[in-house]
């Protein structure tokens, strides 16, 4: 049996692009997008399709699209069904969607979203993510990001020795507001070049925070504020990660090098899981030593790093892509015999 | 020398004034060199703060002053910050429990400015502990360099006391309330409030009085059998309050009032509060006197060795926003120094408003250039627009405009302020665009050759377009406007078309007639046109942007869009904004009458010319002439018109040279100061032909109203 017309589904942020571009590598198909920079992203990879959320299921129809492979929570099923009532639509993970617990320990968002009960199939990276999904139509591919990492030069690559990536979260897990000038300072105090790489969602939703780290980067010339759609390609070049909770703190464990974790009063007990694969800084704590010392020392915290690294990504075969895809078609096949 | 700088000439009657008049009158009788000069004039402040051994920085305006606060904070002169009121705060008061910019506040750019301003001074002057301790939280504590001091105080001007009724003048809804309070609780004491307006129900026994001039409001004050201070805000000190103290007269206030933080009651003795007064005021001039020359701290500016501006998918009045950013950046690096990528169209338009290497957005290839720059400012409406290539290795700043971090500060004044935490000024505080003058000739013939006199007619410019119909005020409440404006002041209407809008100018045209109708233009052209509008009408559109910016007071009608943020940008403005029952801006533009923008328009009118004669006291304050005993300036005036210029009043003199040719209101403001102009206008010295039907406008007022 031939596999399905297939599509893929981006919203406008960037977070959304590496599941996509991993899903390419392994087979090509149209991208849709409601985004600028998506479509700008993919226009030579891919063709691409741009248009408003309410267009997506008329356009989505117009090719004659069987299987649309979606990142977004936001965009529900029915919406892209709405003129296209026998599409299947499949969701499948991005950075927030990684997450196993609900906002605020509610719930509420990630995988006990409610939209996610509606997609025809769900595809997720880990065993906790499939234990923790409601949707029956769950199964577990692996992680797309790291089938980046394997088919990229990223292990290979020559870092600097000299440079900090600080990767914060954004909202009250922010740790830019607590630790902003310190970290600039340390970063100076010890000859180190630090790179910012925000949230994404802090451009939408925190311009104060935002303008603030722009501000210290007119100022200092070893701080820099970095932008890209794929965090890989910033964090091959950085000897050691500064982070808090932020969900790229576990894409950090491909490298296995140090990370500095900057506590503050915003987190949650239990959002601090990863703390112990890496040095704590306390509020009012001695920055600039814990991140000398992680610039210095590439075995701190090994041990507990790739164990931490073992229990996230148990399917580390560079193949997420290719099982995803391969369980579309099956489910297809189910599709399709009924 | 010591410089003072302060937003109103120390002659005003204010408590503010009179103390640093004395300030200054102490340091000179001590043997200093004291300049003054007003806030207003940033480049003056400049000059005197070059030239300056030490800087006195008094109380500048919460809105205007923002950016000199900015450029004060940076300028490596020694600072003496007298704070007489909460510059860091957006709405002035400290109402903090009540103010919808809480949550935010602390990380606002007012507050990192004034925290700045605070750390960069040598001495920090609070009125009181409670004035300290309100301010403190905000802008940090320096308590080695902070001095308290109670201001210069006044007794009561009179002996006569009014029978039992208690005056007070409350300032915000929550003082209200507690002095409603207060009447109910005493229902025998007659209470009467000098109040704007009530705010809910007033008890029987409150009289309400019509607010007034600062001297009739001290009259009342000083007058009353019993003075109510209950302040629910934190007030720095209590002024008011300490001049019945001084007279031995009945007072209440309450412990938000920063008096009752030296331990001072309604019980206190005046001779208690003199010694205060005296000791303190003893103790500043000392330690002004006693600041080592010697030390000069330096803010932090930024290394910037050249910068891209590159602006891209934005609407004409977006552009036009971006003029005082760009005037920074172009005064801070130099014109060879500043490259900026702006729209085509755009660039027309404003290409030649600032001093920096101007490119066409389209033909620029930001990829194959951006290494060229030390800095790129990319600047669009929204994230989604940003370039979508990696930043990785450049100083790269996205802003975006629709995303500003606050939201009751209009777009360009979040730019400004972003550049004066960075560490840059300028001398632009508003957007503004000269028209040339032989485009300025063309508009002019253009008008007379459509019947309208620029010199004599009151000209009201009318644009019922947007880039967005949904911002659009009906076509037909546009034209009814255009009929009530040419029926009731002889306007002469000018009707602009904006692209694509022919079917807007056929419904005007089918409801009112226009003297000119200018369709097809560049935005240069309409630009110079608009500059010879008394007024300007229009919705949020580039073209009511462009009417702010070539001097037009405008009115802006406005829809679901903030008028705080996107609203028209000159000083002389007024917004009518459609709410919905929630109170928020909503598209529903048909809800606004007619006579809503009409009587804005009027307001506005009178406003040109009458509305701050306080202004034109601060001038001729500065000019060194009186005025007459009833506080208006019919002497000055007729001796101008009679015998002409006073001998010592240069400037003034020059007004007169200008005002012979034709010039428009903001050339003059741009030449002389808004306040120059206005005592102008008030003293007729400029009375251009079209202010004779303000009489008619004044008349028309009242009957709307």
């Amino acid at each position: 049996m031939r596999s399905p017309r297939l599509a893929y589904l981006a919203e406008s942020g960037f977070q959304h692009a590496f599941p996509i571009s991993a899903l390419l590598r392994a087979r090509a198909a149209p991208v849709f997008t409601t985004g600028k920079r998506i479509e700008a992203r993919f226009s030579g990879d891919a063709e691409v399709i741009r248009t408003s959320t309410k267009g997506l299921s008329k356009a989505l129809r117009e090719r004659d699209i069987e299987v649309v492979v979606s990142t977004s929570q936001r965009i529900a099923p029915s919406t892209l069904v709405a003129d296209h009532p026998g599409l299947k639509v499949v969701f499948v993970g991005h950075g927030e969607s990684d997450k196993v617990f609900g906002q605020s320990g509610t719930k509420k968002g990630f995988v006990h979203a409610a939209v996610n009960a509606t997609f025809d199939l769900v595809l997720v990276a880990s065993p906790a993510h499939r234990r923790a999904h409601a949707n029956p139509n769950c199964e577990r591919i692996g992680h797309l990001k790291h089938d980046l990492f394997v088919h990229g030069d990223y292990a290979t690559y020559d870092f600097e020795p000299r440079t900090l990536l600080w990767a914060p979260s954004w909202g009250r897990h922010n740790s830019i507001p607590a630790w902003l000038p310190r970290v600039v300072e340390a970063s100076a105090a010890i000859d180190a070049q630090c790179l910012l790489h925000l949230h994404p969602f802090s451009y939408v939703a925190e311009p104060a925070v935002v303008q603030a780290a722009q501000i210290e980067m007119l100022q200092n010339r070893h701080f820099r504020l970095v932008s890209t759609w794929n965090i890989l390609d910033v964090m091959k070049r950085a000897a050691a990660l500064i982070g808090d909770v932020s969900a790229v703190c576990y894409d950090w464990l491909m490298f296995d090098r140090p990370l500095v974790f900057l506590d503050h009063d915003g987190l949650a007990e239990e959002e601090r899981g990863l703390f112990e694969a890496g040095t704590v800084v306390a509020p009012g704590g001695v920055l600039e030593r814990a991140l000398e010392d992680a610039l210095r020392d590439r075995d701190v915290h090994r041990e507990a790093r790739r164990a931490a690294f073992a229990a996230r990504f148990p399917d580390a075969d560079g193949r997420a892509g290719e099982r995803a895809l391969s369980t579309i078609d099956a489910y297809y096949r189910r599709w399709s015999q009924r | 020398m010591i410089g003072l700088v302060h937003a109103l000439p120390l002659e005003a009657p204010g408590a503010v004034e009179r103390t640093l008049s004395w300030v200054a009158s102490a340091l000179t009788a001590a043997g200093a060199e004291v300049e003054t000069c007003l806030a207003r004039d940033a480049k003056a402040v400049d000059r005197l703060a070059q030239r300056a051994d030490l800087l006195i920085i008094g109380e500048l305006r919460p809105g205007p002053d923002l950016m000199l606060a900015a450029a004060l904070a940076v300028h490596p002169v020694r600072k003496v910050l007298f704070n007489f009121g909460y510059g860091f705060c957006a709405i002035g008061t400290r109402v903090c429990g009540r103010c919808p910019l809480a949550g935010v506040c602390l990380r606002s750019d007012r507050v990192q400015i004034y925290r700045r301003l605070t750390a960069s001074a040598d001495l920090i002057v609070y009125l009181s502990p409670l004035h300290r301790e309100m301010s403190e939280h905000f802008v940090e504590s320096h308590p080695e360099r902070t001095l308290l001091v109670v201001p210069r105080l006044e007794a009561c001007a009179n002996d006569e006391v009014s029978g039992a009724a208690a005056v007070v003048h409350p300032n915000d809804p929550g003082e209200f309330h507690a002095v409603m309070q207060w009447a109910r609780a005493h229902p025998d004491t007659s209470v009467r409030v000098h109040a704007a307006r009530p705010f809910g129900e007033v008890p029987e026994n409150v009289e309400l009085v019509s607010p007034s001039g600062l001297e009739e409001r001290f009259a009342l004050i000083d007058g009353a059998h019993t003075f109510l201070g209950l302040a629910e805000r934190p007030i720095p000190f209590g002024d008011a309050i300490a001049r019945r103290i001084l007279s031995g007269r009945r007072v209440e206030f309450s412990p938000h009032a920063g008096i009752s933080s030296y331990g001072i009651d309604r019980r206190t003795r005046p001779e208690r509060l003199r010694g205060l007064e005296v000791e303190t005021q003893r103790a500043l001039v000392s330690a002004i006197l006693d600041l080592d020359s010697t030390q000069v701290p330096v803010g932090p500016a930024p290394d910037i060795r050249s910068a891209l501006v590159w602006a891209h998918d934005l609407g004409m009045g977006d552009s036009i926003i971006l003029l005082p950013f760009l005037g920074a950046l172009a005064h801070r690096l130099g014109p060879d120094r500043l490259t900026v990528a702006l729209p085509a169209r755009h660039r027309a338009l404003i290409g030649d408003q600032v001093d920096a290497t101007m490119v066409d957005h389209e033909s620029f290839d930001v990829d194959a250039r951006r290494d060229a720059f030390d800095v790129v400012f990319e600047i669009c409406i929204d994230v989604d627009r940003f370039h979508p290539a990696d930043i990785v290795d450049g100083r790269w700043v996205h802003l975006q405009l629709a995303r500003q971090p606050n939201a009751y500060q209009s777009a360009h004044e979040n730019l400004l302020s972003f550049l004066g935490r960075a560490g840059i000024t300028g001398p632009q505080q508003r957007p503004k665009i000269t028209s040339r003058d032989d485009e300025r000739e063309a508009a002019y013939r253009r008008l007379m050759a459509a019947g309208i006199d620029p010199h004599e007619d009151l000209i009201v410019s009318l644009h019922p377009g947007a880039g967005a119909r949904v911002k659009c005020w009906p076509a037909e409440r546009f034209a009814a406007l255009a009929r009530l404006l040419e029926e009731e002041l002889g306007a002469k209407i000018v009707l602009i078309e904006g692209l694509g809008e022919t079917d807007l100018t056929s419904t005007f045209l089918e409801g009112a007639r226009a003297d000119l109708v200018a369709a097809d233009d560049s935005a240069r052209s309409v630009g110079a046109l608009m500059s010879w509008s008394t007024l300007h009408v229009g919705n949020d559109s580039g073209l009511t942007h462009l009417a702010s910016a070539v001097g037009a007071p405008v009115v802006g009608v406005f829809g679901p869009s903030y008028a705080t943020r996107w609203g028209p940008t000159h000083n002389l403005s007024a917004v009518v904004q459609a709410l919905d029952e929630a109170g928020q801006p909503t598209g529903r533009l048909s809800s606004l009458p007619t006579e809503s923008v009409f009587v804005a328009l009027l307001s506005l009118l009178l406003r040109c010319a009458f509305e701050r004669p306080s202004n034109a006291q601060r001038v001729v304050a500065l000019v060194d002439v009186e005025p007459d005993e009833d506080g208006s300036w019919t002497t000055l005036a007729t001796r101008i018109r009679t015998d002409g210029v006073p001998t010592g009043i240069d400037t003034v003199a020059a007004l007169l040279v200008a005002a012979i040719a034709p010039t428009r209101y903001d050339d003059l403001a741009w030449t002389f100061s808004d306040e120059l102009v206005e005592f102008a206008v008030v003293t007729g010295l400029l009375g251009p032909a079209w202010a004779r039907r303000l009489g008619a406008a004044a008349r028309a007022f009242e009957v709307v109203k």
